[in-house]
């Protein structure tokens, strides 16, 4: 792994031009260094020329020489610059010099649609957002089939697992005929705040202020502190009677001409915040989970889809609120499957100009094991920082970086919000949090345990079984514990090391 | 490019389904120079990297560039150049007795891909056909074969053009051939007019060379390239006394 050497001008051109709109083209440019390279070149250009045949209908595909990339008008004067990619021919051979495909498809697939930028850039921590958002077009289906089939939602992913990615994603992309607004309960605290916080964010758009009552027209263009004298109109109703409001407001959802998707993202932060607060005149949680469940039942109403990172059936039926979740339809946001995975990083990589092989990109995942999208784009962040401080990355050292800085206490933040959520299981009851690390300090030893063996790690701590089951929902949300053939283990690889690393040993001290 | 009724008939006849039509024979043989353009984008970067010094020795002053502008044959004039080669011939070529066809022409024409180096004055073409003939590189990877056409009598010249080719074959693929043509900026400024007045008419109307071509015409085509000969030597000759003076002077070239 290596940066782009930009100093290299001379190479191969190949070029996709629109039948109909020439131009409507872009193209890869491969420097070469020399005579020796004749096979590998002419593999990659039968491979990028099978792959065109995809595309065929709209793009022809050409390919020449080119003295000097920088003079590329001579050439082909036509061309659209901001389309040009570079790539060294190593990174689509494999080190048997096979033609590497899916590297190919995926550049051609994301250039041909006209994604901007072609290669998605890494939002270590953040949202990805547009064409930064990678794959997860299963799960963007899967919700649109749900959608359509007027079922009510629960999506649940642990942190940094891409579930605001994907949730921003549906409100660029609503299932069709639908409109998707996404509201943050985070903060929330009874549900006077809960119809605010929903309030606040339908007014910031245009599609949902017209549904609303006159007054809110023109809302969504004005400023904060108009919309803020609005809502404070609003806030008189809502905390005269809470349920009759919403009602009104959903009612009013319901009559638009298009399907109406409300986001709850952390719902159960909301939850929780209720039942710490306990108010009877605020309205207790349960009172507002029967009463939602009861709302969300209205067949006209709008679609819901609520989210967080907390397990949150677990959590209400260990505060004896179950029984109120059962009519929505439960999508997990699994790990990334390890295609999409090492494509997404051979693009990501090739975005910040680091020339990566085949061999490279599965020696980082096999190393992260299956990855969750924000530690894998942490080493790959990292990895590519090296680089452009000029290292040449072999495996050996992309092992050491690995071990030593990805698991090293250096990155002891990335991991920080793994270790709070563990702190978080005391909410659970008081032998919650260590009877979960005794669990996961098992796993993390011997990679796999029988179940039988892991309940007895918990009734070490714990000295009963009740609240096992519980925790081991939990656990297999937040820690990816999986069970097969009566068997558990973590399913991330890294996760496992790390605890391994760290807070197994904390725990034994 | 468009083909004449004799080059329709050719491409129906010989060139093998679905590629068989004024619309697609391009196709076929674009995928048949697929190992040649490859190659010459690989020789074109050695021979940059060759000409890398004496560039920057002369950095004070153009010294030569590739163009790799022309690069291809187009399939027309492939096409045009097999037709060509099954006429009974009156005059000396390249191609075998028999002629090119169309399931050898990719090994047997040696211009099917080719680029060209233009240099300045004529002792710089020189200068760059030492250093190609002298590489090892080259040596190792290709059979070379130089055409020197600078200096020709009129008589030994089939036209006006005056340039030093070399026609390479790789070694590790016998039969992929690719061309290097060195010349002045004046010869390559005859070079793209008689190109545009001569071979593309010809091309287009190969029937009609006594109505096209008369005498005058290419009376006067040889002269202009035998005027800008004599320029290219007047500017060689000045640029030799100004670097003699400017070393008497103690100064750089």
């Amino acid at each position: 792994m290596k940066i782009h050497d930009e100093h290299k001008r001379t190479g191969h051109l190949l070029s996709f031009t629109g039948h109909t709109r020439p131009e409507d083209n872009f193209t890869f440019f491969f420097p070469v260094e020399g005579l020796d390279q004749f096979d590998d070149l002419l593999k990659l250009i039968d491979g990028f020329q099978q792959c065109a045949e995809a595309i065929a209908d709209r793009y022809h595909f050409s390919h020449s020489s080119i003295i000097d990339i920088g003079r590329l008008e001579d050439l082909f004067p036509e061309a659209d610059r901001a389309r040009i990619l570079r790539f060294e021919p190593s990174q689509f051979l494999d080190k048997e010099g096979l033609f590497v495909e899916e590297f190919a498809r995926a550049v051609l697939d994301r250039q041909a649609a006209g994604i901007t930028p072609a290669l998605p850039l890494l939002f270590t921590g953040g949202k990805a957002a547009g064409a930064n958002f990678f794959d997860r077009e299963k799960e963007l289906q899967d919700i649109h089939d749900l959608i359509a089939q007027g079922k009510n939602l629960l999506l649940h992913a642990p942190r940094r697992f891409g579930k605001s990615s994907l949730l921003t994603r549906l409100v660029a992309a609503p299932p069709p005929g639908g409109q998707a607004c996404y509201i943050d309960l985070e903060g929330g605290k009874s549900p006077k705040d809960f119809i605010i916080t929903i309030l606040k964010a339908l007014v910031q758009r245009k599609e949902f202020c017209a549904l609303l009552p006159p007054h809110f027209a023109e809302a969504h263009e004005m400023s904060e502190s108009g919309r803020r004298e609005i809502l404070k109109g609003e806030w008189r109703e809502i905390a005269g009677d809470w349920r009759q409001y919403t009602e009104k407001l959903f009612a009013m959802l319901a009559r638009a001409p298009f399907r109406c998707i409300l986001i709850l993202d952390e719902f159960p932060w909301l939850i929780e915040d209720m039942i710490e607060l306990h108010s009877e005149k605020e309205g207790t949680a349960r009172d507002f989970l029967r009463w939602f469940a009861s709302a969300r039942q209205q067949a006209a109403g709008p679609a819901f889809i609520l989210s967080g990172s907390e397990h949150l059936p677990s959590f209400l039926e260990s505060h004896g609120l179950a029984g109120h979740m059962e009519d929505l339809e439960p999508i997990r946001l699994g790990l990334f499957e390890q295609d999409a995975a090492r494509t997404f990083s051979f693009l990501a990589l090739a975005g910040r100009k680091i020339m990566a092989t085949r061999e490279e990109v599965d020696h980082i995942l096999t190393l992260l094991g299956r990855p969750i999208p924000y530690f894998l784009q942490l080493f790959l962040d990292f990895l590519a920082e090296k680089c452009w401080a000029g290292e040449t990355l072999g495996p050996e050292d992309i092992e050491r970086h690995y071990y030593q800085n990805l698991l090293g206490s250096a990155r002891t933040r990335a991991f920080e919000s793994i270790s709070l959520q563990l702190e978080r299981y005391r909410r659970f009851g008081p032998y919650h949090r260590d009877g979960a690390a005794a669990v996961l300090d098992l796993l993390a030893r011997k990679e796999q345990a029988d179940k039988a063996e892991v309940k007895e790690a918990w009734l070490s701590i714990a000295g009963t079984t009740t609240g096992f089951k519980t925790m081991l929902a939990v656990l297999r949300d937040d820690f990816y514990v999986e069970e097969a053939d009566g068997m558990l283990f973590m399913s991330s690889k890294l996760l496992r090391e790390w605890w391994h690393r760290h807070e197994a040993v904390d725990l034994q001290l | 490019m468009t083909l004449i009724p004799q080059q329709i008939t050719f491409v129906r006849t010989h060139i093998p389904p679905p590629h068989n039509t004024p619309e697609s024979y391009e196709k076929f043989i674009e995928l048949r120079l697929r190992p040649h353009k490859v190659l010459l984008t690989m020789l074109m970067q050695t021979v940059d990297s060759l000409l890398l010094p004496i560039q920057r020795q002369h950095r004070r002053r153009f010294f030569c560039r590739i163009d790799g502008s022309n690069q291809v044959k187009n399939p027309a004039s492939i096409i045009d150049k097999i037709l060509r080669s099954r006429k009974p011939r009156t005059n000396q070529g390249n191609a075998s007795a028999s002629g090119y066809t169309i399931k050898d022409f990719d090994t047997t024409m040696t211009d099917l891909v080719r680029f060209r180096i233009v240099c300045n004055f004529l002792s710089d073409v020189r200068k760059v056909a030492d250093i190609i003939t002298a590489s090892e590189k080259v040596a190792k990877h290709f059979r070379v074969e130089k055409k020197d056409s600078l200096e020709l009598r009129p008589s030994q010249r089939k036209s006006g053009e005056r340039s030093i080719k070399f026609i390479l074959e790789y070694k590790n693929r016998s039969g992929l051939f690719l061309e290097i043509q060195v010349m002045t900026l004046l010869q390559e400024a005859w070079d793209k007019k008689d190109h545009f007045l001569v071979y593309e008419t010809h091309r287009i109307e190969p029937g009609e060379d006594e109505r096209n071509f008369p005498d005058y015409l290419d009376a006067k085509l040889f002269a202009m390239s035998e005027l800008l000969y004599v320029a290219d030597n007047y500017f060689d000759d000045l640029r030799n006394s100004r670097e003699n003076e400017s070393d008497n002077a103690g100064g750089k070239p």
